[in-house]
Parts: structure tokens; sequence; C-alpha cells
């Protein structure tokens, strides 16, 4: 006798699915997209990496427990991407992998813009996992307990991460500003 | 500086970003399957350089799948776990198979190598034929498998075997340990084949689901007199035994014990014979004697030079 595979089915996608990714994108897409973007370092790749975290929270909506998972989920699908392509980036080029440095930018004056060179350098220049927290605690805004929740790691580690990191990203950027 | 400068710092540095992509390309996606997004990524990771666009520069990407350019076929190597009758019940044996002119992704192609029949005719795909399935990555770790609808169990397949046969293929083509959550037809399904559907299938341990007893060549290998055969058992007092056929006529045999008794652990043995086809069946012993489950073999045509 062959399963009924949509008896007692939930609809997938269903409207209030669709309407609740609908929300989520449209509150979220554009700032995950700019976080991918310290996280690997060009936009195509974080454009791809943000629409396949939301394509798998699409595919999983009606399976979330409750809304709160919704989020750390989805950084997680986010910090996930970036690795994988950080790591085929490493595979096809035969080198470590490395955040692009962004074209210089003529028309940039405005000091904090000036140091976008700088600030990927320095971001590249720390180990994976600091880089996600300092992106996730200092570019999301996230709390150190929702960052442990979607990394899935220790509030302790979230710490010790966040202030290694913050304090090599500090010391790679005042060194920066000491060679001009 | 301070930490206090560190928002400033990251935000200056993206915020000007306009991203592009729309909700509907989120659907788009969906409704497209995974071959559209591996594309994408393959194309990305072809690229010579990767540069930042900043937000004054823009150029044309529509991600509908128009325009795509059709990708070159590449060559994947694919360990897949068949289905075959054992003294236990149903359990995998593995093959590796050579893909070739693949344009999806491997775990794709690994998965559609699943469905289709192995190289061994003793063992089959645990699916009825015709089952096809559509599997992503889904960027947190789990696999998606979209089974077909009215997807049914081949003969002398069980619901555990069928699930495990996709989980260790999956794991085997992504190299992690990776759940996977089956759907059927795009939906959830509350049962899947007689049992109640799990949110996600994790790899059972190798003594519950693997054949007691496997040998590690392809059927109908080529090998050299004097090569050594390897395989893995989980046997009573780790004894193997082994014989070389031809027709119905017995041209050698011998037997060798695995380094663990019970557990599935290496075996290896030497084959020495003339030049020519044979069926070379190796076996566990039924300590027993008939009374309990019997022994579990494997075979495998073999052409020695």
């Amino acid at each position: 006798m062959v399963d009924d595979p949509t008896a007692d089915t939930p609809a997938h996608g269903t409207t209030s699915g669709e309407a609740g990714v609908e929300a989520l994108f449209a509150r979220e897409y554009v700032r995950l997209v700019r976080a991918a973007v310290l996280l690997v370092g060009d936009r195509e790749s974080a454009e791809d990496v943000v629409q396949d975290a939301f394509v798998g929270v699409h595919r999983r909506w009606g399976r979330f427990a409750d809304p709160e998972r919704v989020g750390g989920y989805l950084h997680r699908a986010v910090v996930n991407g970036c690795r994988s392509v950080l790591r085929h980036r490493a595979v096809v080029r035969r080198t470590p992998p490395v955040l692009a440095v962004p074209a210089a930018d003529a028309a940039d004056e405005v000091l904090g813009r000036a140091m976008r060179a700088e600030v990927f350098a320095a971001l590249s220049a720390l180990p994976r996992r600091q880089r996600e927290v300092l992106v996730l605690r200092h570019y999301l805004d996230l709390s150190e307990a929702e960052i442990a929740a979607s990394l899935r790691i220790s509030a302790g580690s979230v710490k010790t991460h966040a202030s290694r990191g913050a304090a090599a990203l500090r010391a790679r950027l005042q060194q920066g500003e000491a060679h001009d | 500086m301070t930490d206090e400068d560190i928002p400033r710092l990251l935000h200056d540095a993206v915020d000007d970003i306009e991203p592009r992509g729309e909700v509907s390309d989120i659907r788009a996606a969906i409704d497209q399957r995974d071959g559209r997004t591996t594309w994408v990524r393959g194309a990305l990771a072809a690229a010579a350089a990767v540069v930042l666009v900043t937000g004054g520069a823009a150029y044309l990407h529509h991600r509908a799948g128009s325009g795509v350019t059709p990708v070159a076929g590449r060559t994947v190597e694919a360990t897949v776990y068949y289905v075959g009758r054992t003294a236990v019940g149903p359990r995998l044996f593995s093959e590796t198979h050579e893909l070739t002119d693949v344009k999806v992704s491997d775990v794709q192609a690994a998965v559609d190598t699943v469905l289709s029949t192995p190289t061994d005719p003793d063992y089959h795909s645990a699916f009825a034929t015709g089952t096809s399935a559509t599997v992503t990555d889904g960027a947190d770790g789990v696999v998606d498998i979209d089974l077909s609808s009215g997807v049914r169990l081949a003969d002398g397949a069980d619901a555990e075997a069928a699930l495990q046969s996709l989980v260790w293929t999956v794991d085997a083509a992504l190299q992690r340990q990776a759940p996977v959550h089956v759907t059927i037809g795009g939906k959830v399904p509350a049962e899947l084949f007689g049992a109640p559907a799990k949110q996600s299938y994790a790899k059972a341990a190798q003594d519950d689901i693997l054949s007691p007893v496997s040998i590690d060549l392809t059927d109908g290998a080529e090998i050299t007199a004097g090569t050594t055969i390897n395989g893995h058992a989980a046997a009573f007092e780790a004894d193997v035994t082994w014989t070389l056929r031809q027709g119905a006529a017995v041209i050698r045999h011998g037997f060798t014990t695995a380094n663990e008794c019970c557990t599935l652990s290496p075996f290896s043995f030497t084959v020495d014979a003339p030049a020519g086809v044979y069926t070379l069946t190796v076996s566990d012993t039924d300590p027993s004697d008939g009374e309990g489950n019997g022994v579990t073999t494997d075979t495998k045509t073999i052409q020695i030079d």
C-alpha cells in the first residue's frame, strides 16, 4: 500500500509562510548581505550566500519551533555560507582564503570610506571565528547570547572571540594609520 | 580607537552597498531547484579575481535563470550505498562510481546514482525504479532531499535501509556529517515508508546498517594474480571464508581473520590463480550450525590477468 504523502501534512508555502518570509526578507536582506560582504569581501558572493540562506528559511518555515529560532537559523546559514565561499575560493586559488580588497573608489572622500580598504585588510587577517563574531556583534548588533545561539558555541567563547577580535582589529588599524 | 569605534568602521565599510535581489528570487530559486544555484556558485568560483563593486557601479545580472551559460560537465568520483540482502536483513553495500559529464552538484549526482542501477547485480537501489530526488545542501548543515511523489521502496528494502542509503551517500558526497531532511513531492510527510517521519535523519552506526561482509572491489574488476583483496566484516570470531569459482567448480578457497570480531573491521587475503574470469565470494561464518541467522556473503565477478 502506498503511503499518502499529503495526509495530515501542513501545507508547504502557505500564505502566512510566504508573508512571513517576505517580511523577514524586507527587514533583513540588505543588512545581511552587507554583513556577508564583511565576511567574504565581495557583493556577488554575499548576495548568493544570503539568498541561499533565505531559500533555506523558506523551505523550513513550517518547522521552526518558534519565531525566535528563525533569526538564529538565518545567521548561522549566512555564516556557514560565507565559510563555504572562502573554502571554495582557497581550493580554486590554492592559496589561503583572503577577503577581496575592494577596488579603490576615487570618489570616496569621507574618512570612514577611505578606511574601507584598511578595514577589509584588517578583517581578512583575523582568524575566521573572531571575524565572524565581530561582524555579528558590531555590524549586526547581536547580543552575546544571540551569537552563542546562532553559532552554537558557548557565551564564554563568544566573549573571548569578541574581545580578541576587537583587540586584533584595533591593533591592525592603528598600525595601518601609523604607516600613513 | 576603542571598541565603540568598531561598529562605525564596519558600517562605513559596507553601508553604501546596494544589494540586488528580490524576495521573488527566493521563490524562483526554489522553483528551479538546486541546479541554478549550483551554477551561479560555479561561475563565481571560476572567476579569476573577486572585486568588490561599490554602490556606484551597476551591471545587469538576472537571477531568474534566463541567459544562463551552460557549464561544461565534470568528472566526479562518488561512493554510494546500495541495498543488498544479508543474513541480518537488508543492509548497505558501497560502490564507487566515476561519474562523467556531471553538471549538477556532487551530492545531487551521488543521489541520482544511488537511485539508479548499481554495477553489482546483487545490489539494488532502495527505491523503486523511476524514483528521482532533488537534493539541496541547506547551508545550515542539513541536506534536503525531495523524493518524487508516490515514491515506493524497492522489493527487498526496508525503511531504515532506504533512508540510510540516502544519508550515507550524502555524507560521502559532502565529506561531512550531514543530517538529511526528507520530503515527498515538496511536502513534509507525516509518515515515511511506514514509520513516523523524523525532522532529520543522521547516520546509523555502521555495525547496524552496513553489510556484515563486503569486498572492496567493483564488480567486474580486473586484477593481477597475487593481488591482495581487501574487505570488511563483522564476523563471529572474525572468521571470513572465501572461494574463487568458475561455474560450479571451486578453483581456490581460503579463510582469513578480520582485525576484530563482531564489529566491522578490515580483512585481506591474496588470490593467485591462472588468468580468467571468476566469481569471488566472501562469507562470514555461522557458529550456530544453521540455527541462527545464516551467513552473509558478498560476491564479485573478477577477471584475473
